[in-house]
């Protein structure tokens, strides 16, 4: 399954509360990400936290903007990518 | 403990939901819910708990699919009209057409005296023409006060199994998923406490499965027994040997067994019926009897020896003839004739039940059954073979599995040819020469067709000739040799008028009309509609899924989008309900093409995956499907665009005919250009100019023309292109912007102003751009903007407000959704992913901005003022 970097800009800034509330959104985007095929591998969130660096499997772009769209979030763009690390060609 | 006494536990969010859906159908809107988990998870219990709640407020009607080898034709639509009796029994066994089986259902519904549950359990089992069922009620749901409730396995549920897209063209706005999951492991002790066992890895063991953990802990067994099919078998090996005798001959029966049936299958052994029910491994149901679960059948029915199966299944064979040889009853019997390997029968049989399914439009049964006679034909007479094999290669082309289809009548051919039946021969080499055309083998189709010609122009003229003859005409049309085409198809039309055949007459007409259009002769849209017209009336279904087919796609390349939308919509309902699978992911094709066109990008992606997500499906509509795949993600700037359409291109020439290939290079250069590379964009597109100019589709051209005038090249004289193109090569990119704009394609309509240095006019071209979030084309204009030295450049999407009644921002809109659904600003944080705060702040801004003072008068004044949907604010 193709991995997929998606950056996304929130322009007033991006927060999950640190309780019961968060837990269960980010429990909603994953059961989102399910019905749609998706999974959310992990995100990077910058400083400011308006925008957001997120690594994706899914089968293809289409899912990942449509599950996006599920669950209310943006997407600016959207880049299949590969993983590369030092050790690569070890 | 009996495990009939289990109670429902941790399904009352279900059930509440359930009655809300029933509550909102009394009101007079309709609802579907899909309940759907795991087998054993507990669909039926849950139904059968709420129906029982309701049984004094709402009228109930309750039909089962059965897992029969192939599925009984609408089989619960009979379980309905069985225990409904009336004008629906009336009407089924008076053998009406099913679209007023269907429309007496539909009325039943629609009867204002109650309110209706209509439950439909077991889908993912459901044959065709049930799944139109389904998607007839579904699509009229709204208007009635019924609740239809759809049960299914979602495991093992591929995304090409029917089902799929049969939920997928229900309307979004009545359906209510309830997906079942298993129970908790405090629920599975709760159960265990009370059956005082215990149930230590109990819940791992059966993942919290309702029937797993029922039927563990009513086996004496100690501990978790391996599989539940051993504490199945567990049971039933400690029936009394007549029951257990007739445990057996009852799982041979999918689904449930009528009592009649079972006593005349059983013999001696019925009177250990008592016994059985006794045991709880089956129960009673109204005057049937049913396995508690189909689990349990199956495990019983798995663990049989194979001589002792075929007993069970003749005896069940036997008891179901001496009831007469009913129609609807012909999937069981083929059924239970191939499970006792009685090949005369099942030879006999099944080619009925394939015609009977036939009929009802459940092509996909149709070819299973006479898959299954084929299976048996050891021996057969090659007559009656070839008449098999050809009947099924017309099912499968009319499902879109060419292949299979092709391999049938290749056979079925060699064997008219071997008895020297050269008219049938003709007729095979007809129908092989479509489905290589659908399979993108050109020379093969060529070939085939060549052949049907010189086979069929030897004999005396008849219906065979003329479909030889409209069959060329077409490809002539599919390949842009109109002129040649046309003398073809009016030796056809007068051939098929000569004989009185109207199914032919109709083919042939359409031909014609194809190559008219595409010559530009005005008679060709008025003979289309009239193909369709006398196809509708005749109700020659293929023939009118092909006529609206092609409709569509000339509407679609000639950009008349609204008509294009229309006749598709209502082309795509006709070939959907009768099962046409072939029309319809044609025209699946043609309405994500317009969709991309159109800027309605989402609903474009759907129809696109209806064709992608089936591996099975014919190269030509996966051609057709991921030429505007691609260009949605070129122009969307998502990855994947370039393979998307390497693939279309090699498929395109493949088919080698211009009307793939036009749509294909002309998405290629627009990639290329919003790539940066414009003279690669032009190259691309010079290399169909010339087939395009020679063919005179002005459209051909224009799509063409544009990329190559953009990419610096030399592009056609503008007489030759459709008038957009024509005024954009003339310089005027005004009227250019302005007859794209009224065609409704929004791309090229902002696109036009690129070249023109214009500011105002590009500005407001980027504001379009961003809207329909077109970042490589919006990004492209942003730079020549900057080259030309704008400095206020707006900085993306966000920035550009939607056009809206009180100027409210994106974010405000959806803010306000929120608030129609009465949530706290903690949960509209913790759903749009910012603080509370941030939304108190945008309450604050929406109530300024409305002028009201509270949230509840702003949510009154936005609906008053029709600016939020109310079915939109209940989806999210």
């Amino acid at each position: 399954m193709p991995r997929y970097l998606v950056e996304r800009t929130f322009p007033e800034g991006f927060s999950i509360p640190i309780d019961a509330s968060g837990e269960k959104a980010c429990l909603s985007v994953v059961a989102n990400n399910g019905e749609g095929g998706v999974t959310w591998v992990q995100s990077y969130v910058s400083d400011d936290k308006r925008k957001t660096f997120c690594i994706y499997d899914g089968p293809s772009p289409e899912a990942i903007r449509r599950t996006a769209a599920r669950n209310n979030l943006p997407v600016d763009r959207i880049t299949q990518v590969r993983v590369l690390d030092p050790y690569f060609y070890r | 403990m009996k495990a009939a006494a289990i109670e429902l536990l941790e399904r009352d969010a279900e059930l509440r939901e359930l009655s809300g859906l029933l509550e909102s159908a009394r009101s007079g809107e309709g609802r579907v819910a899909l309940v759907y988990g795991e087998a054993g998870v507990g669909k039926t219990a849950l139904l059968t708990q709420f129906v029982r709640a309701h049984a004094q407020d709402a009228r109930l009607f309750w039909g089962a699919c059965d897992p029969l080898s192939t599925p009984r034709p609408l089989a619960p639509l009979l379980d309905i009209a069985w225990s409904q009796g009336g004008q629906l029994a009336g009407r089924i066994s008076a053998g009406a057409p099913r679209e007023a089986i269907f429309q007496a259902l539909f009325e039943e519904l629609r009867s204002p005296r109650r309110s209706a549950i209509v439950v439909i359990e077991d889908v993912h089992w459901a044959d065709e023409a049930t799944l139109d069922l389904v998607k007839f009620l579904g699509r009229r749901t709204q208007r009635t006060s019924a609740l239809l409730v759809l049960t299914w396995r979602d495991e093992g549920i591929r995304a090409d199994h029917p089902l799929r897209a049969a939920i997928g063209e229900l309307p979004g706005q009545v359906l209510a998923r309830i997906p079942l999951r298993g129970l908790s492991p405090a629920a599975v002790e709760s159960l265990g406490a009370k059956s005082h066992r215990s149930t230590e890895g109990l819940h791992a063991a059966t993942n919290g499965n309702a029937f797993f953990v029922t039927e563990v802990l009513a086996s004496d067994a100690p501990g978790v027994p391996l599989t539940v099919s051993d504490a199945v078998l567990a049971r039933a090996t400690r029936l009394p040997p007549q029951a257990r005798e007739l445990c057996e001959l009852a799982s041979v029966v999918p689904s449930r067994v009528e009592l009649p049936l079972l006593e005349a299958a059983a013999g001696p052994t019925f009177a250990a019926l008592d016994e059985l029910l006794g045991s709880g491994i089956l129960s009673l149901d109204g005057s049937a009897v049913a396995f508690r679960h189909e689990l349990a059948r199956r495990a019983i029915e798995g663990a049989l020896p194979p001589l002792r199966s075929r007993e069970l299944h003749a005896r069940v064979l036997t008891a179901l003839r001496a009831r007469g040889e009913d129609p609807a009853q012909l999937a069981r019997l083929v059924h239970h004739a191939a499970g006792a390997g009685d090949s005369a029968s099942v030879l006999r049989l099944a080619p009925s039940a394939a015609e009977h399914a036939s009929r009802l439009g459940a092509h996909r049964e149709a070819e299973a059954h006479l898959s299954m006679a084929l299976r048996h034909a050891v021996d057969l007479p090659p007559r009656r073979r070839a008449e098999l094999l050809e009947a099924r290669a017309y099912e499968c082309y009319l499902t879109d599995r060419m292949q299979e289809g092709i391999d049938s009548c290749s056979e079925a051919r060699a064997l008219w040819n071997r008895i020297g039946e050269r008219a049938r021969e003709g007729n095979c080499l007809c129908s092989l020469a479509r489905m290589a055309w659908y399979a993108t083998h050109a020379e093969e189709a060529q070939r085939y067709g060549d052949l049907a010609i010189e086979v069929l122009e030897a004999l005396p003229p008849g219906p065979e000739l003329a479909t030889a003859w409209a069959l060329r005409a077409g490809a002539y049309a599919s390949a842009d040799e109109n002129a040649a085409a046309t003398p073809f198809a009016e030796k056809a039309l007068r051939l098929a008028r000569t004989l009185g055949n109207r199914e032919i007459e109709a083919y042939a007409l359409s031909m014609l009309a194809q190559a008219q259009i595409h010559l530009g002769h005005e008679p060709g849209r008025t003979h289309m509609e009239e193909s369709l017209r006398l196809s509708l009336e005749y109700g020659f279904h293929d023939a009118a899924g092909r006529a609206y087919a092609i409709l569509g796609q000339h509407a679609v390349e000639e950009r008349r989008h609204d008509f294009a939308a229309k006749i598709l919509d209502e082309g795509i309902a006709y070939a959907a309900e009768r099962d046409l699978r072939t029309r319809a992911m044609c025209m699946y094709c043609w309405r994500s093409r317009l969709r991309v066109e159109t800027g309605r990008w989402a609903e474009a992606v759907d129809d696109a995956a209806r064709i992608l997500d089936n591996p099975g499906c014919s190269a030509l509509f996966r051609l057709a499907a991921l030429t505007p795949l691609g260009l949605l993600r070129a122009r969307r700037g998502d990855p994947g665009a370039r393979e998307a359409l390497d693939e279309a291109l090699k498929l395109a020439k493949e088919s080698g005919e211009l009307e793939r290939m036009v749509p294909v290079a002309a998405a290629r250069a627009e990639l290329l250009w919003l790539c940066g590379d414009a003279e690669g964009a032009a190259a691309e597109a010079s290399a169909v100019i010339d087939k395009a100019r020679k063919a005179q589709r002005p459209w051909f051209v224009a799509d063409l023309a544009v990329w190559i005038w953009r990419g610096g090249g030399e592009p056609p004289p503008a007489d030759e292109c459709a008038l957009p193109v024509a005024l954009q090569l003339q310089g005027n990119w005004r009227g250019a912007a302005a007859e794209f704009e009224r065609l409704g394609c929004p791309v090229q309509a902002a696109l036009a102003c690129y070249e023109s240095e214009d500011r105002e006019a590009m500005l407001a071209a980027l504001e379009a751009l961003d809207k329909l979030e077109a970042r490589p084309a919006a990004a492209r204009l942003r730079r020549r903007l900057s080259e030309l030295g704008v400095r206020a450049i707006p900085r993306g999407p966000r920035a550009a407000r939607r056009g809206h009644p009180f100027d409210l921002t994106a974010r405000e809109q959806e803010v306000l959704a929120a608030l129609s659904l009465g949530l706290s600003n903690g949960e509209i944080g913790a759903r749009l992913f910012v603080s509370p705060k941030t939304v108190d702040h945008h309450v604050s801004a929406i109530l300024t901005k409305l002028d009201v003072r509270s949230r509840g008068a702003a949510v009154a004044k936005a609906q008053s003022s029709g600016m939020l949907q109310l079915e939109e604010a209940r989806e999210k």
